[in-house]
């Protein structure tokens, strides 16, 4: 399976990442994404530390993910074959138990609706659209194998 | 081998899911008494009319074909028979076993209140046929009764408000989901469920069902003389875990069944796991049972995995931590509601729309509550359940995002 990696110390906090993650979702590309829209989601977050250090965190798709364990909906599903954590809105019922529980605040509600909202990974995809907009290599897809978490 | 379990909701499924995916060959059976597979947590949305049964369902459609599950339902088991290694069915069949999981769940509890057990129209709200029932019944009536505001009763009464029906909230404490909200949060609730036509009574009890010429529920008496009108009463005063079927035999039972870290009872091979089993809950360090979605998960796979051999302690075992969304108002909590003497230093922002509350005891966190804004909360609910020490941090305690945890492995996965 692909997780994205990060390197902290490349990142330049410059969003290109989060904006591309928002025009895949709204189906639009960079360039006409109204950026007014506050409804805009990432899935995926630059955050900023206490002492101001940034950090982009992604999901990880995590080997044993916290937030399909506490899928009461059967919304939350991991692929055996690709990894990837996947969420289908129309079977999430917003209970917010993978709020809860994602230790790394990666899965979150959704600014439209009551359901949860969270990185796909790009499946749908070539290549991650935040990847794809890194200008720094702050981000990059690796291989993983099979039950190292 | 063959694995039983008992038991075909969270704990159950899990724990067969594991199985089949540590093991391809050996036998197993689920046997419940349940003969669909529905998540318990929504039942209110069958009540209200949101979803149909088919959309109750937490598991993909092929999973027992899939999985290779011999599932037994509709059959409630009568009696464990460990120095056999089998079970009994109602039907008098014996079922053998090598590993025996043990997920049957808990029933709704209903407290002695006079007429309460004699009277038609009085409902649990814990099983499908409890949330049919009930929908069924709704539609012939204008008022109902909700007996306790817990998370189960306040569920009832939003079904129920959903069909236009007035419903009454009757809570013993002086507040509504005391074991979850403080003073504020359950204010701001109330204030809600007043708005769209939800009566709530606290500090009330209830005395004497009142029934009508029929023996059908028409009222209810509170202790204090006052009566409430409804013709269809839900209780929802806690559940109890279903033990009996392991009445008689020696397995450990305090107020569930007792197991260790492997969710193993006090007899080999055989374990249990879900809202029937009572462990060592890592907040509290106390044994507890652990009623909560994510845990009844979490030990089910960690049974199968002590039951195929494959040794597996559950580690974070943190049954204090609860979510919910009512009438498009979030809250999410985790650890202590309220701080429990002045060792505890309680901080609190707020605005119009949000309530964050932390409290803290030598400068670790030991509860928080998010209503309104609940994104990011999981980075509290960690540093609740790793105790992690925030000294360098209470400046921005509000703020705290996993960029300041933040630790990353070559793999790409995260620690703390």
């Amino acid at each position: 399976m692909e997780r994205i990696y990060i390197d902290r110390q490349l990142c330049e906090a410059c969003k290109g990442c989060m904006l591309a993650c928002m025009a895949k979702h709204n189906g639009e590309n960079i360039d006409t994404l109204d950026l007014l829209d506050t409804s805009n989601q990432s899935a995926n977050l630059i955050e900023q530390s206490s002492q101001g250090e940034v950090a982009p965190i992604f999901c990880r798709h995590c080997d044993k993910p916290e937030c399909v364990e506490a899928c009461m909906s059967g919304a939350l599903t991991k692929d055996k074959e690709t990894g990837i954590v996947s969420l289908d809105q129309n079977k999430c019922a917003g209970c917010w138990m993978c709020v809860m529980s994602c230790s790394y605040g990666m899965i979150n509600k959704d600014t439209n609706a009551n359901v949860a909202f969270k990185c796909d990974l790009c499946k749908d995809r070539e290549k991650s659209a935040c990847i794809e907009n890194c200008p720094t290599g702050a981000i990059e897809l690796i291989e993983v194998g099979e039950g190292r978490a | 081998m063959r694995y039983v379990i008992v038991g075909a909701s969270a704990a159950g499924i899990s724990a067969a899911k594991k199985l089949r995916e540590l093991d391809d060959d050996s036998e197993i059976t689920i046997i419940s008494k349940d003969d669909k597979v529905y998540s318990r947590c929504m039942l209110h949305y069958l009540i209200g009319g949101q979803r149909d049964v088919e959309e109750l369902n937490f598991i993909p459609k092929d999973f027992f074909i899939e999985n290779k599950i011999n599932w037994i339902k509709g059959k409630t088991v009568s009696s464990v028979v460990p120095n056999q290694k089998s079970l009994i069915l109602e039907d008098g069949k014996s079922i053998f076993y090598d590993k025996l999981l043990l997920a049957t769940g808990a029933s709704s509890f209903f407290p002695p209140i006079e007429n309460l057990s004699e009277t038609e129209g009085i409902y649990g709200l814990r099983n499908l046929d409890d949330a049919l029932e009930i929908k069924d019944s709704a539609k012939e009536i204008e008022q109902a009764i909700v007996i306790g505001a817990g998370l189960v009763g306040i569920d009832a009464a939003i079904g129920l408000a959903e069909l236009g029906v007035k419903v009454s909230v009757i809570e013993m404490a002086d507040r509504i989901l005391p074991l979850q909200l403080d003073d504020k949060l359950a204010a701001k609730y109330q204030a809600k469920f007043e708005e769209s036509g939800i009566e709530i009574i606290t500090n009330a009890r209830a005395n004497k069902v009142l029934a009508d010429n029929e023996n059908y529920v028409r009222g209810l008496e509170l202790t204090d003389g006052q009566i409430i009108d409804g013709k269809l009463i839900v209780v929802a005063t806690g559940v109890r875990p279903n033990i009996g079927l392991i009445k008689g035999t020696e397995i450990e039972v305090d107020q569930g069944i007792i197991v260790d870290e492997y969710q193993q009872s006090s007899l080999e091979d055989i374990y249990a796991a879900g809202d029937v089993a009572q462990s060592k809950e890592l907040f509290t360090n106390e044994l507890a049972l652990t009623p909560i979605w994510p845990l009844a998960i979490k030990q089910g796979e960690v049974a199968a995995c002590n039951m195929v051999g494959i040794t597996t302690r559950l580690s974070d075992n943190f049954a204090y931590q609860n979510s919910m969304r009512f009438l498009g108002l979030s809250t999410i909590t985790y650890g202590l509601i309220e701080a429990e003497d002045d060792g505890y230093q309680t901080l609190i922002r707020e605005d119009k729309d949000n309530y964050q509350k932390l409290i803290l005891q030598n400068n670790k966190l030991k509860g928080a509550i998010f209503q309104g804004e609940i994104n990011g909360s999981g980075v509290y609910g960690r540093l609740i359940k790793d105790k992690i020490d925030l000294s360098d941090k209470l400046d921005d305690i509000f703020n705290l995002t996993y960029a300041d945890f933040f630790k990353e492995n070559k793999d790409g996965v995260f620690s703390y």
